[in-house]
């Protein structure tokens, strides 16, 4: 229960200081760390405008994507504290409940029948298959070493800090699981959230005729998902010796470092070709190969 | 028992008699007798558990018994309950047709088919085997081709002919090998056979045998073609019971194996991985409604093979847990695919019969008109792609926990090949996900791509009550798991598990599966009544989707399946024959001509395993084209040389 | 550290085989040297000053210097800075990249069953060149690779510096003194084969106006 609360409070502040570090990065003072907050609840008080092509999909959609998000949120642990749910396998009902919210944001873009929402639920679509088997083989590398396939369980003192190898493994894991982290929440180097351009937009464009309520949970649920990815890669990090103080602090910590990375690399980093998008996402998979085959040589399976 | 079968095979017929209005009506009467003549079968089974008939003799066939286990009745239950759902089906898809006469063969050969599959699920002896299997081939073929006056659907009941008598040709070339080395014609036999260890090519034939009919790559290019051109009803059959008796041949096999379960394991995990990525990659690239399901029944079937695999590589390496969850899965994946796959059919059948088209690309905004069908068909999408909280989750799941099970245990060989599993069912995951949101956003969503093909009202109540069985029978299953795997064991016992730690292990890990998809379920219905409470103070304003600036947006310009899938078209374009013709508007064209642009896509393994081969063979044949000439005096002539030529030989004692 | 060493050099071959800028080829031909030089340096078990000398000579100085700056040299002479391939996606590429490694790993691994003694210390042994078999291989079939999918004659030559990485390492899986005559046999005939092919570039120039090996086909009867 203490993650789903730690997160959530991290949620209201990451996205916040993402755009307190690009403004700082672009030189200006920037927006407070809550302003993001005060769009959502403003996004609340606002009529709902529904194009009248749309049908109940596209009504539905937007719930269910949230919905998806805390029930992904709900197998996370934070480190002994159990998660809510917890079981063998969990990780890949994680990435399936994903997976459900993405199909409905891509059928309820298409439900608006305009071409640039389907062009932005093509790319969607694609990009997240792409960086399925990455996420997939990063975990399957963490579940051959523990030899547990629940989240629970397979983080538990990877880390050995005596071993160069494993070090650099948890380094690229960490990478991996940064960009798999992106690409979740279409921003730089696949999307950058900041595009005026409806062609050049992924996850914005999908979300372009959503108003009022189903906005506001949709922008939340950004915010949301970066701060689930950060627990999850701070599960790595915490081991046994800690009390919760100190994991707490380790937490929030890592979720800084993380909004600062995402500002700073938003700030000084140019969004890709769209042609070079699955070449890139698709590095991340043979990355993860290496994992895999890393694991396999420092667990002295050979 | 087979009497039950045997009294309805003489009724059938009479359908012949029956006023055209009846006909469907006669048919499903029949379906409803030979259930209940099966559903005796089952509550035997039941109440005395694994059973046996008498063996009779039967003149130039020979011996004939029957055996009841828990795999016959687990494809009886669903060979009935799909025919079923087919026949009530049937009675709204053709309800206009006014011609007698191919509706009396359709629905005879309809009747006989799900009859003969029954059989074939049940029989023990190879040659009764063998014969049931070519009347059932023969059945199929007979009611795929029901819109005879059409050619590509004649074209696809050859193609379909030819290719099951390769089958054919391979189960009797097994049944020879058997017999030439002494052992009984029966599953006996064969069991013997492969207990000695002797030969194991034989189990390769019979695979090869019935991976035809199951679809498996390169062996699937029948597939698409029939399952398109089939009416619904006969396609929801052919992929919900019919190809998965390929699968239950294989699993009779398996169920045999004693040696060289790693080869065999290997050969069947890489084989399903492959073919559901290639199924459900060219899934993606079609643009015909039913073919994309079609190409999607390969996937399927891919992660079945995929799933035996593991089950198999499981007893190689003696792991139970493995094999347990290995053959578990594919037990489930029989019966989810048995489920969503006629759901789909249904639907797009549903959606044809409306709009008088398979092009996805003219159609869209179904939804508003045929709301109930779009629900039926969600339902049926989002458990195909194997999301979470409907049934194809349940089965994809236990493959990545039987993989990530045994990643630890395993040596580094095998965990290179479950990598490979791995990665190929994540792919796939991913992309059936892209393939079934394309299709159901391009088919039931936004609005209409042509003024023609406009479906004006909801489906016939025939059509949508199967849907609805189906879609509460996927719910239950979704919902309640565990209640399934219990009544499935029996099943999965049939491949000799014993471990029972396992079983408890694989249930508690569904109950929790069941806990969190209801509270998905709960969390949403939660989530939408926040949203109507906050949006009860203002009420919902309606306008025109945001055109981007763009003043006079028409529905053409909305995203179709061909440029939906023009991304991936490229990046997969090493197994897809893609061409593109384009007629392009030049900058300098003051009156430009209408433009065009024309996407072809062919199946690479098609192209190389079928068409090229048949047109050298056609090539090769048409140069004895010389000797037909067409006059009579010349073939008299030939018949002459011929009897000459027999009489020298035989005066020459050359043979 | 050397597994270290070995997997950063297995991820300079991700990086090769989807460079599309020369800059970054020259570049990664110098960070795999100087892993070459770390590998070495980690591997040995005693030092001789003329065994250090010359592997501090062929690894870092030769590969990691030497060979990438007078890449760098002709690249700039020559003006080739991008090797572009329009209608071949990279993407399959890195298919074949992992296929590579899946093969790779996977025949290192058959070849350490077919060696196992049982003895515990050759089994540590043995694990060592499973690693380096596994790297060779796939470095050897990228450079393959390489040299099988670029058109320019300045890549060609990356992917026989790659290749001959490759062999490198593989003679440091067949023993774990460094076998100094196959090292000089490699480098003598790679040092011609950079020589030759620089001063091909040099000369061709004036001839063809792109440096392109579709333009040598050109040059048959």
């Amino acid at each position: 229960m203490i993650g789903i609360i730690a997160v959530v409070v991290a949620s209201i502040f990451f996205l916040g200081v993402v755009n307190r570090t690009k403004a700082i990065a672009s030189g200006r003072k920037g927006p407070g760390l809550l302003q993001h907050m005060y769009d959502i609840v403003r996004l609340l008080r606002k009529q709902t405008i529904y194009s009248t092509t749309t049908g109940f999909v596209f009504k539905i959609a937007p719930s269910i994507y949230f919905s998806s998000i805390v029930c992904a949120l709900l197998v996370l642990p934070f480190h002994d504290q159990q998660a809510v749910i917890s079981f063998d396998g969990d990780f890949v009902f994680f990435a399936y409940m994903l997976a459900v919210g993405r199909f409905f944001m891509i059928i309820a873009a298409m439900d608006t029948g305009s071409p640039f929402e389907g062009m932005g639920a093509n790319r969607e679509a694609l990009y997240a298959l792409l960086a399925e088997p990455a996420f997939f083989l990063l975990m399957g590398s963490f579940a051959m070493y523990t030899g547990t396939t629940s989240f629970a369980d397979m983080f538990n003192d990877f880390i050995n800090y005596s071993d160069s190898t494993s070090i650099f493994l948890l380094i690229l894991a960490f990478f991996l699981l940064f960009q798999i982290m992106m690409i979740e929440n279409s921003r730089l180097p696949l999307d950058d959230p900041n595009t005026h351009l409806e062609l050049t937009m992924i996850h914005e464009v999908m979300i372009l005729d959503n108003s009022a309520f189903d906005m506001a949970i949709l922008t939340y649920s950004v915010s949301l998902k970066f701060a689930m990815f950060g627990l999850l890669m701070c599960n790595f990090l915490l081991h046994s010796g800690m009390n919760i103080v100190q994991e707490l602090l380790l937490f929030f910590g890592l979720q800084f470092a993380l909004a600062v990375t995402v500002g700073m690399a938003e700030s000084f980093r140019a969004r890709e070709r769209m042609k070079k998008n699955p070449n890139f996402i698709f590095i991340l998979t043979v990355l993860a190969l290496i994992l895999f085959f890393g694991i396999v040589l420092i667990m002295n399976k050979l | 028992m087979s009497w039950n079968y045997i009294f309805t095979l003489f009724l059938i017929p009479l359908i012949v008699f029956v006023p055209v209005k009846y006909k469907c009506m006669y048919a499903l009467l029949m379906n409803i007798a030979v259930n209940i003549a099966s559903g005796i079968i089952v509550y035997l089974y039941l109440t005395k558990g694994t059973f046996y008939s008498y063996s009779t003799m039967i003149p130039l066939i020979g011996e004939l018994s029957f055996c009841v286990d828990g795999l016959a009745v687990f494809y009886i239950i669903i060979i009935n309950t799909i025919s079923l759902f087919s026949s009530i089906y049937l009675q709204g898809y053709l309800k206009y047709e006014t011609d007698p006469h191919p509706l009396n063969l359709h629905l005879i050969s309809f009747n006989l088919l799900q009859i003969f599959m029954l059989l074939v699920a049940m029989v023990q002896n190879l040659i009764p085997f063998l014969i049931f299997w070519e009347i059932m081939t023969l059945a199929s073929f007979l009611v795929m081709m029901f819109e005879n006056d059409q050619k590509d659907v004649m074209k696809a009941a050859l193609y379909y002919f030819v290719q099951m008598h390769i089958c054919i040709i391979f189960l009797t070339g097994g049944t020879i090998m058997l017999q030439i080395n002494g052992y009984e014609a029966d599953f006996g036999g064969l069991a013997q056979f492969l207990a000695s260890g002797k030969d194991s090519l034989i189990f390769l034939i019979f695979f090869i045998g019935f991976a035809f009919k199951a679809g498996f790559i390169p062996l699937h290019t029948w597939l698409p073609h029939v399952y398109n051109v089939a009416p619904a009803h006969a396609s929801a059959l052919f992929s919900g019971a019919m190809s998965k008796m390929g699968i239950y041949g294989i699993i009779r096999l398996i169920s045999m194996l004693q040696y060289d379960f790693q080869a065999y394991g290997i050969i069947m995990l890489v084989v399903g991985a492959f073919s559901s990525i290639y199924g459900i990659i060219h899934a993606c690239m079609q643009n015909e409604l039913k073919k994309t399901i079609a190409y999607s029944s390969i996937e399927n079937m891919g992660i079945i093979g995929l799933a035996l695999g593991l089950g198999v590589l499981g007893k190689a390496v003696n792991n139970e847990a493995l094999s347990y969850l290995g053959f578990a899965a594919a037990i489930m994946h029989i019966l989810n695919h048995a489920l969503y796959k006629p759901l789909l059919f249904y639907g797009a059948g549903a959606v044809y019969h409306a709009t008088g088209t398979k092009n996805m690309n003219l159609l869209g905004g179904i939804a508003k008109n045929m709301p109930v069908t779009a629900i039926f068909f969600l339902t049926g999408c989002v458990a195909i792609s194997g999301l979470p909280p409907f049934n194809g989750f349940i089965s994809e799941y236990i493959i990545y926990d039987a993989i990530m099970g045994e990643f630890k245990k395993g040596d580094v060989s095998i965990d290179e090949l479950l990598v490979i599993g791995l990665v190929c069912l994540s792919f796939t995951g991913g992309l059936s996900l892209f393939c079934f949101s394309k299709m159901y956003g391009i088919t039931f969503l936004g609005s209409s791509r042509s003024s023609e093909h406009i479906a004006k009202n909801e489906a016939d109540t025939w059509m949508l009550v199967p849907q609805a069985l189906i879609c509460i029978i996927i719910l239950c299953i979704s919902l309640f798991p565990f209640l399934l795997i219990n009544m499935l064991n029996p099943v999965i016992m049939t491949f000799g598990i014993k471990n029972i730690y396992v079983q408890t292990n694989t249930i508690s890990m569904m109950n929790h599966i069941s806990i969190v998809s209801i509270l998905f379920i709960i969390i949403t219905i939660a989530i939408y009544l926040l949203k109507t409470y906050v949006e009860k103070h203002n009420t919902a304003k309606y306008g025109p989707t945001w055109g981007c600036g763009y003043t006079a947006p028409t529905s053409k310009l909305q995203y179709t399946s061909t440029s939906f899938t023009q991304n991936l078209r490229e990046l997969a374009s090493i197994i897809i024959y893609s061409k593109n013709r384009e007629k392009q508007i030049h900058n300098t064209d003051i009156y430009p001509a209408k433009s065009s642009y024309v996407t072809n896509i062919k199946d690479v393994l098609e192209v190389k395993f079928v068409t090229m081969p048949a047109i050298a063979l056609t090539k090769f044949i048409k140069r004895f084209a010389v000797f037909q000439t067409g006059r009579t005096q010349t073939y008299i002539l030939y018949a002459f040389a011929f009897i000459i030529g027999l009489f020298l030989i035989t005066y020459l004692q050359l043979i | 550290m050397t597994n270290l060493f070995i997997i950063l050099y297995c991820m300079t071959l991700i990086y090769l085989i989807n460079a599309g800028r020369v800059l970054s080829y020259i570049y990664s031909l110098a960070i795999q040297g100087i892993l070459l030089f770390a590998i070495v340096l980690s591997e040995l078990k005693e030092m001789h000053l003329i065994n250090l000398t010359f592997i501090l000579l062929e690894t870092l100085i030769f590969k990691g210097i030497i060979v990438p700056y007078y890449l760098y040299y002709l690249m700039k002479k020559n003006n080739i800075f991008y090797e572009r391939e329009p209608d071949q996606l990279n993407f399959y590429s890195l298919f074949k990249i992992a296929i590579i490694f899946i093969i790779s790993f996977f025949f290192g691994y058959e070849l350490h069953i077919n060696f196992e003694t049982g003895n515990a210390y050759r089994l540590q042994q043995h694990t060592h060149e499973i690693i380096y078999f596994t790297a060779s291989l796939s470095s050897i079939l990228t450079g393959l690779l390489i040299i099988m999918r670029r058109k320019k004659i300045i890549t060609h030559i990356v992917g026989y510096l790659v290749l001959e990485n490759g062999l490198f390492m593989l003679s440091l899986a067949m023993g774990t003194e460094l076998p100094i005559i196959i090292n000089m046999g490699i480098l003598f005939d790679i040092l011609t084969t950079v020589f030759l092919l620089g001063v091909f570039l040099n000369r061709a120039k004036g001839i063809f106006k792109a440096i392109e090996i579709r333009n040598l086909t050109e040059l048959k009867d």
